[in-house]
């Protein structure tokens, strides 16, 4: 009991020391220039900006774990799985269970593209959206990459993968179209997703045939938010909801640059990640899966 | 009376605080979360700021005098800027006290807790940086 | 298809580059309805240049690229440069195991880094380049790795220096602005770029202190000209030009999706490039 208080005591004095840290540094960087060339998580958004434009989500925004005060992430509820699934997810060895020593996460061991649906739920901490006549693109803070939606209706591709004469390549991105539901509701759909890739970081798969559809809703000016769903019929049993993401507009439209290496990936695996082992058997509680947004 | 509802109040803030850590993303299973080992007056031998994991490298002489060459992860470069981290807050030569939460497989890596400099300053790891092993980064994580 | 294309571009990509100046020269017949081998033509003849208009996507620079000698190099540049072995060399027939191994960090799919992404690293020669807006900027998507760069268009001043305090930090792709010439040629400026990528196939090194400028010209509808210069009295005893090539209207307007695999690369180097011989790291 008095060790608890104890405890309790230590856990307040570390929580005001850090509280009086990060307000010694947020006056620092108060008090310090502004590079318009980089990004200031102290600068946030103040309330909605205003009404949202219609049809309009351009510009640059903060995702989870930015330090913009975007809502917190809600995580991934997981649908039943046929017995494909199941036996899919079984191969997967997630890194929240087996440490980087032991999972065979392809991002984790490689740095391999997260691919869709993954990279629009992990290290989705900035993203700039942009666009021409015919299409919107999605450019991704991480990994510097870009996905292109068409918005010229076209329908999306009727045969991926497989051999017939007429098919299309699965990519780690897929193939996507998109439209206006109504002034400030844009929803993509995504096929052709190469099944190398991960559906979640939680080690949920997904097939070729796989649609996932993103509803991006754009409330206020300041305000996105992007549900996202995937239906599955090879692997789940109903849609998996795989969350959404709460995003805040910019004030200055800079992001920083956050890439993963893949040789900066090997080091850390052969310094630290692999000697530090793993050990999937620690029953010790890691918290909600996904919940917190992105990797901390 | 102020003073007692304060007293109150930060104790109960203080438990609340007190969580499993929560390694959401990477697994705390590695290590072992019950107490840090600490490395008093450190040498850093190398910072590498790389992701994932900014990896801090430092000597360490024990009480029989041998060197143990540490090797320690942090969390990844965005988000310890959020708590003022870049890639100049520790360099070689720095001496420091490093806490570290050591690999069960007791070789000398583990996930870094928390550093203290000569002049008093600390600086935290993001994910576990709480001295019991928490989140130290939840003021300006969101 | 792209994924293990990339197999056969690290196999070949050598006598590509060993032959590179001799393709366009060859004189392959190009078929009826190609601008040239794979680049579909568009079926009406251009009409003029829209005003301040790049917008859409561009095949190039189809071994069109014809750039200056690199320049000679300062004392420094000479450094970097001597730590850098290509891939050409370490793969030309005879290259020895050890002494010619190539330690280009492209192999395993590290990025390119600008400019070298703007040289198609692709054993077609077909790499591309979109042009879009988002507020107050250009957005240049490339086709190479799929990378976005964003060009600045509101007047503001490049980062005066990168690295230091209060400054920003170097960047693979760097910080650009970019202004309107005349109403055909965008000009852009590009410095703060991370030293570590390669300035080209050959391994040259550029500072984060060059300034790069890039000059894109529509000429009509379907043909535009880029010529990249590069400054950077660090590395270099003088500017040049460091790309002069062409660039098509793209008629499917839509990329193939060409993504280094690091563990796709990685299992190439262990299982077929170091058993045959071709020495890498």
């Amino acid at each position: 009991m008095r060790n608890r208080y104890i405890g309790a005591i230590a856990g307040v004095a570390g929580v005001l020391l850090l509280s009086a840290l990060a307000v010694a540094q947020n006056n620092a960087q108060n008090n310090a220039p502004r590079s318009p060339w980089k990004y200031y998580p102290v600068d946030r958004a103040v309330g909605d900006g205003g009404p949202a434009p219609k049809r309009d989500l351009s510009g640059t925004w903060a995702g989870p774990s930015s330090g913009s005060g975007a809502p917190r992430q809600k995580g991934e509820v997981v649908p039943p799985m046929t017995d494909l699934g199941k036996q899919l997810f079984a191969r997967n060895k997630p890194i929240g269970k087996f440490s980087p020593g032991g999972t065979n996460d392809p991002h984790s061991r490689y740095c391999d593209p997260f691919g869709v649906p993954q990279n629009m739920t992990q290290e989705i901490r900035g993203m700039t959206i942009a666009k021409t006549e015919n299409r919107t693109f999605l450019l991704l803070q991480y990994m510097d990459l870009w996905r292109e939606i068409w918005t010229d209706g076209r329908s999306l591709p009727a045969t991926v993968g497989g051999r017939a004469k007429d098919t299309h390549d699965p990519k780690y991105n897929g193939y996507s179209v998109g439209r206006w539901e109504d002034d400030y509701t844009f929803v993509v759909e995504t096929t052709g997703l190469a099944p190398e890739t991960w559906a979640t970081k939680s080690g949920y798969p997904h097939s070729v045939d796989a649609r996932v559809v993103e509803r991006f809703h754009r409330s206020t000016h300041n305000d996105l938010s992007l549900n996202i769903v995937m239906t599955d019929p090879k692997l789940y049993t109903q849609p998996f909801n795989l969350g959404e993401v709460y995003f805040r507009w910019v004030p200055n439209q800079m992001l920083d640059d956050f890439t993963c290496i893949p040789s900066e990936q090997q080091l850390y695996l052969k310094e630290m990640g692999d000697p530090a082992g793993s050990d999937p058997n620690e029953t010790n509680p890691q918290g909600p899966r996904g919940g917190r947004g992105g990797r901390p | 009376m102020k003073t007692k509802l304060l007293v109150i109040a930060l104790l109960l803030a203080g438990l609340s605080a007190i969580d499993r850590p929560s390694f959401a993303h990477h697994g705390a299973a590695a290590f072992d979360m019950s107490k840090p080992v600490v490395l008093k007056g450190a040498t850093v031998t190398e910072f590498l700021w790389i992701n994932p994991h900014p990896l801090i490298k430092a000597d360490f002489k024990d009480e029989k005098g041998e060197v143990q060459h540490w090797t320690m992860e942090m969390g990844s470069t965005i988000s310890a800027q959020l708590l003022g981290w870049t890639r100049t807050t520790l360099a070689y030569g720095d001496v420091v006290n490093l806490y570290v939460w050591q690999a069960k497989t007791k070789l000398p890596v583990g996930r870094f807790n928390k550093v203290e400099f000569s002049d008093g300053t600390v600086m935290r790891d993001t994910q576990t940086g709480a001295d019991d092993g928490g989140r130290a980064d939840t003021d300006v994580r969101q | 298809m792209t994924r293990h294309s990339i197999v056969v571009l690290l196999a070949v990509v050598a006598v590509v580059a060993a032959v590179d100046g001799l393709v366009a020269q060859r004189g392959r017949p190009t078929a009826e309805g190609f601008v040239s081998e794979g680049v579909p033509r568009m079926p009406n003849p251009p009409g003029p240049a829209p005003k301040r208009d790049l917008s859409g996507a561009w095949v190039g620079p189809r071994g069109t690229n014809k750039p200056d000698p690199v320049p000679p190099m300062t004392a420094a540049g000479q450094a970097v440069f001597k730590t850098r072995s290509n891939y050409g060399s370490a793969t030309r027939p005879g290259a020895k195991d050890g002494e010619a191994s190539s330690n280009d960090p492209f192999i395993t799919c590290d990025p390119l880094g600008f400019p070298r992404n703007l040289l198609a690293h692709a054993i077609t020669q077909r790499g591309g380049t979109l042009f879009a807006t988002a507020p107050n900027r250009i957005i240049i998507a490339g086709e190479q790795q799929r990378v976005w760069r964003e060009i600045w268009m509101d007047g503001r001043a490049l980062p005066k220096a990168v690295d230091v305090r209060g400054a920003p930090e170097s960047r693979y792709y760097g910080y650009s602005v970019g202004h309107w010439e005349n109403d055909t040629t965008l000009v852009i400026d590009t410095t703060g770029v991370d030293e570590r990528p390669w300035l080209d196939e050959e391994g040259h090194p550029r500072s984060s202190s060059a300034h790069i400028t890039e000059r894109y010209t529509r000429v009509d509808q379907y043909n535009m000209q880029l010529t990249v210069t590069v400054d950077d009295p660090k590395f270099y005893t003088k500017p040049w030009t460091f790309m002069r090539a062409d660039f098509y209207w793209m008629k499917a307007q839509e990329f193939a999706e060409t993504l280094c695999i690091p563990s796709e690369a990685i299992q190439y180097r262990d299982t077929l490039a170091k058993p045959s011989g071709i020495a890498i790291p």
